[in-house]
């Protein structure tokens, strides 16, 4: 007779076939897309990390082992942070908040088989992103110095011992969080993105030890690595990891095999360690979470509902109303916003510190540059995020749909509420971010305005299309969002925005550039063209997907 | 069967179940009765394990269902008043998931399947994913999973809910047939029309405190009421919350 792991583990392989089969044969264009897309950001990260290696190759020929084995530090110390606190999340909510926990705790199932089945789980969610990241660099890496292709599958060793620290960390933190700070999930995951959105920013501004007379790549990139010459610490997992690396770069496999003993040896240590303790900490960890009080939810908060009027002010008191009903039903959602806090935080803490890279005294080509990547990053993260949180917000009426349908309002105002609560979020976070990376740059009055143009077209393209593309193709089985966004509808409306980003922001940057094309930086037909191209693109991207929603929901049918 | 003693279950300042004891012997079918928020959920977790009571002890078939529960679940089988199944398994694979991690070897398991499949009439859908099943389908997978192992004491919560007249009768005749061949069954439900055709005994659980038990014949004499058990039942709740007047 097997065991009961062993029984867990079979259903697990059973349903991943399962839904690979159906993957094949109904969702082929879902596959297509993905597997697309996922090679083409693989050899975009590929090729920039091939082109920056040849740089500083190129430009500090004798500085770029130091500075390569201190980039590795640096990039593998903030990943594994993230993987630590993603894992951390991961098993809090597999553990102890998922249904499926409270159907097998009723089973026969013992809690360190449940615990080791669950890691398993929080290892594959957290850890794909770990791999996808690092690979490509370290392949890049291994073309650079043109070492051989087996470098590449020694890494891949590394990664996946490596893997299992985090995973264990961040499971012995959750069952231990549970277990002694129970107070209440809302606290618990504002803790955990305060947590993490403070030591990325504590590393971020410990780099602030350039001032403006430098002049040099160089010597900006020696001085700030020095700053984080704490990622070395040798007590660090992540310092094993880089260490192993460099070995075999040097062509010391034998040292090389030392460091990966240090990471296994540690990896199935804290495993074990973990799994020896979870027979206790989670089966208590379990009742304490269900023990829970209830908070009461405070009575409709007046400033809110007064603040979103006074934004929506060009609504009706209908839209304005369904405006409200959805905006509360994020805010108190922690884990939908505390998502949409970590990435925009992170952008924030970035945009914040610009100053400290001396960018705002370059010239203006290379200020551009960075203005046009954090225009880039800000859209994308909106693209993102209108994907993830827009598309599904019809679908999620779902059972629901039956209240705001039976109100004596024509159904196309629901439309409309959505559309104007994605776009006056969106807007008024991206504008505050790229105005802030604006005025860290220094950057000239029209590029600002023309950014500041082309995210107004952004916000509202990737709120039409998400909302359109959303009551197009609805779900109204569903209650979870991320499982709704996996369907067609979803795919093709992130494939679209993504698209419609990038040609807003080729246009602008094309007529940013060439309106500037010998230095001035007055206001060109070139930067005038490009805006009014991209209000083309952004009322097209707009407006041609809600007409046909406008249509789609008169006829809609639950 | 199923022995709870002096168990309370709270919340912070709410409490959910107060000082309940209570025993129910093989081979009854013992049916708990009460309205919204009484008590009656939390009450079914405990004895399966879902909970731990805050004070007090459940044992099921002599087994503490706290300190011996792997011992104690191989004996029980519970039906939530939700259903959970795997989207992306069948039904058949979801059987043969919970028959294995019950201990039924290979032939056993399909051979049970076989038997529930055709007393459930579950054929047609048995190999179609989860995901594609109405409530009913699924809440037929989830009472042939209960039933898989042969469970000495079955906890059920809200078994009827959502179910067509014919599914609700076949349950209901199924319970009956269980409890005449010595399981043990706890059930709750709010529908009292279903305790008066089942239950061998009732509890009515009023704000965390057993305010009735016995027989239906009993409560009609508690309640001085020889009318359905619906009024006996009003009769008595009414009277509690007056104060037991």
């Amino acid at each position: 007779m097997r065991s009961d792991l062993a029984i867990l583990g079979s259903r697990r392989r059973r349903e991943l076939l399962n839904r690979l089969r159906e993957l094949l044969d109904r969702s082929r264009f879902k596959i297509l897309v993905i597997g697309t897309f996922s090679i083409l950001f693989w050899l975009s990260f590929y090729r920039i990390g091939v082109l920056g290696l040849t740089y500083l190759q190129r430009t500090a020929q004798q500085y770029t082992d130091d500075l390569v084995g201190s980039m590795f530090h640096v990039f593998y110390f903030s990943l594994g942070m993230m993987l630590v606190f993603s894992n951390a999340i991961i098993s809090y909510t597999s553990f102890f908040k998922s249904k499926e926990t409270a159907f097998l705790t009723a089973l026969p199932v013992r809690a360190e088989s449940l615990f080791l089945y669950k890691l398993a789980e929080s290892i594959a969610f957290s850890s794909w992103a770990f791999v996808f990241l690092a690979t490509p660099i370290t392949a890049a890496y291994c073309t650079v110095m043109k070492l051989p292709w087996t470098f590449n599958l020694w890494v891949l060793g590394f990664y996946l011992a490596f893997m299992f620290i985090p995973a264990s960390i961040g499971a012995f933190a959750s069952m231990i969080v549970t277990v002694l700070i129970p107070r209440s999930r809302k606290g618990l995951v504002i803790a955990f993105v305060v947590v993490a959105v403070a030591a990325v920013g504590y590393v971020v501004l410990r780099i602030v030890t350039i001032s403006s007379g430098l002049n040099q790549n160089l010597r900006i990139a020696s001085e700030v690595f020095d700053s984080v010459r704490f990622s070395e610490n040798p007590l660090l997992p992540s310092a094993w990891l880089t260490r192993g690396i460099l070995h075999l770069r040097d062509g010391h496999p034998e040292r090389a095999l030392f460091f990966l003993g240090v990471i296994a040896a540690n990896a199935v240590f804290l495993t074990a360690a973990a799994h020896a303790v979870a027979g206790r900490l989670m089966r208590r960890g379990w009742f304490v979470s269900q023990d829970l009080p209830s908070r009461k939810r405070l009575a409709a908060r007046a400033g809110m509902d007064f603040l979103w009027a006074r934004l929506l002010f060009f609504t009706s008191p209908n839209v304005r109303q369904i405006v409200i009903k959805d905006a509360k039903s994020f805010v108190r959602d922690p884990v939908q916003w505390s998502q949409f806090l970590i990435f925009f935080g992170l952008l924030g803490i970035y945009f914040a510190s610009l100053r400290s890279f001396a960018y705002e005294d370059r010239d203006l080509f290379f200020k551009n540059l960075i203005a046009q990547m954090n225009l880039l990053a800000t859209s994308l993260t909106l693209a993102t995020f209108s994907s993830r949180f827009v598309f599904p917000q019809l679908s999620l009426e779902g059972r629901r749909f039956w209240v705001i349908g039976m109100m004596p309002m024509p159904r196309e105002e629901i439309l409309f509420g959505k559309l104007a609560l994605s776009f006056a979020a969106s807007l008024v976070i991206s504008e505050t971010l790229i105005g802030l990376s604006s005025f860290m740059l220094r950057t000239p009055v029209s590029l600002a305005v023309l950014h500041a143009v082309a995210l107004f077209g952004i916000c509202l393209g990737l709120s039409g299309l998400s909302v359109g593309m959303g009551t197009l193709y609805p779900n109204f089985a569903e209650d979870n969002p991320s499982k709704i966004v996996a369907g067609f509808g979803g795919t093709l409306n992130l494939v679209l925005s993504l698209g419609f980003v990038l040609a807003v922001i080729a246009v602008q940057a094309i007529s940013g550039f060439v309106g500037r094309e010998g230095g001035a930086a007055q206001p060109s037909t070139w930067v005038v063209g490009g805006m009014v191209a991209i209000v083309a693109l952004s009322l097209a991207a707009c407006l041609l997907p809600m007409g046909l929603a406008l249509r789609a929901i008169r006829r809609l049918e639950i | 069967m199923i022995r709870i003693t002096n168990v309370t279950k709270d919340y912070g300042r709410k409490v959910a179940v107060r000082d309940l004891t209570l025993e129910v012997p093989e081979g009854e079918l013992f049916a708990f009765l009460g309205p919204n928020g009484a008590g009656k959920t939390t009450t079914i977790k405990m004895i399966a394990g879902l909970l731990r009571p805050t004070r007090g002890e459940i044992s099921v078939c002599g087994l503490d269902v706290q300190k011996e529960y792997i011992a104690a679940k191989r004996l029980m089988g519970y039906v939530p008043d939700q259903p959970y199944l795997y989207d992306k398994l069948s039904g058949f694979e979801f059987l043969e998931f919970i028959g294995e991690m019950y201990g039924l070897e290979r032939n056993e398991r399909r051979d049970e399947i076989d038997r529930l499949s055709d007393l459930f009439g579950m054929g047609d859908y048995l190999d179609l994913l989860t995901e594609s099943y109405s409530h009913g389908m699924k809440q037929r997978v989830v009472l042939a999973a209960t039933l898989l192992h042969k469970p000495k004491v079955i906890v059920v919560d809200e078994p009827l809910v959502g179910l067509d007249p014919h599914s609700a009768r076949l349950v209901k005749s199924i319970f009956k047939e269980q409890a005449k061949a010595g399981t043990t069954i706890f059930m709750s439900t709010h529908v009292i029309s279903v305790a008066e055709d089942v239950a061998d005994r009732v509890g009515i659980i009023l704000e965390g405190k057993v305010v009735a038990l016995g027989t239906v014949a009993d409560l009609r004499r508690q309640a001085n009421h020889d009318g359905r058990l619906e009024d006996v039942f009003f009769k008595i709740t009414e009277g509690q919350g007056n104060g037991g007047a």
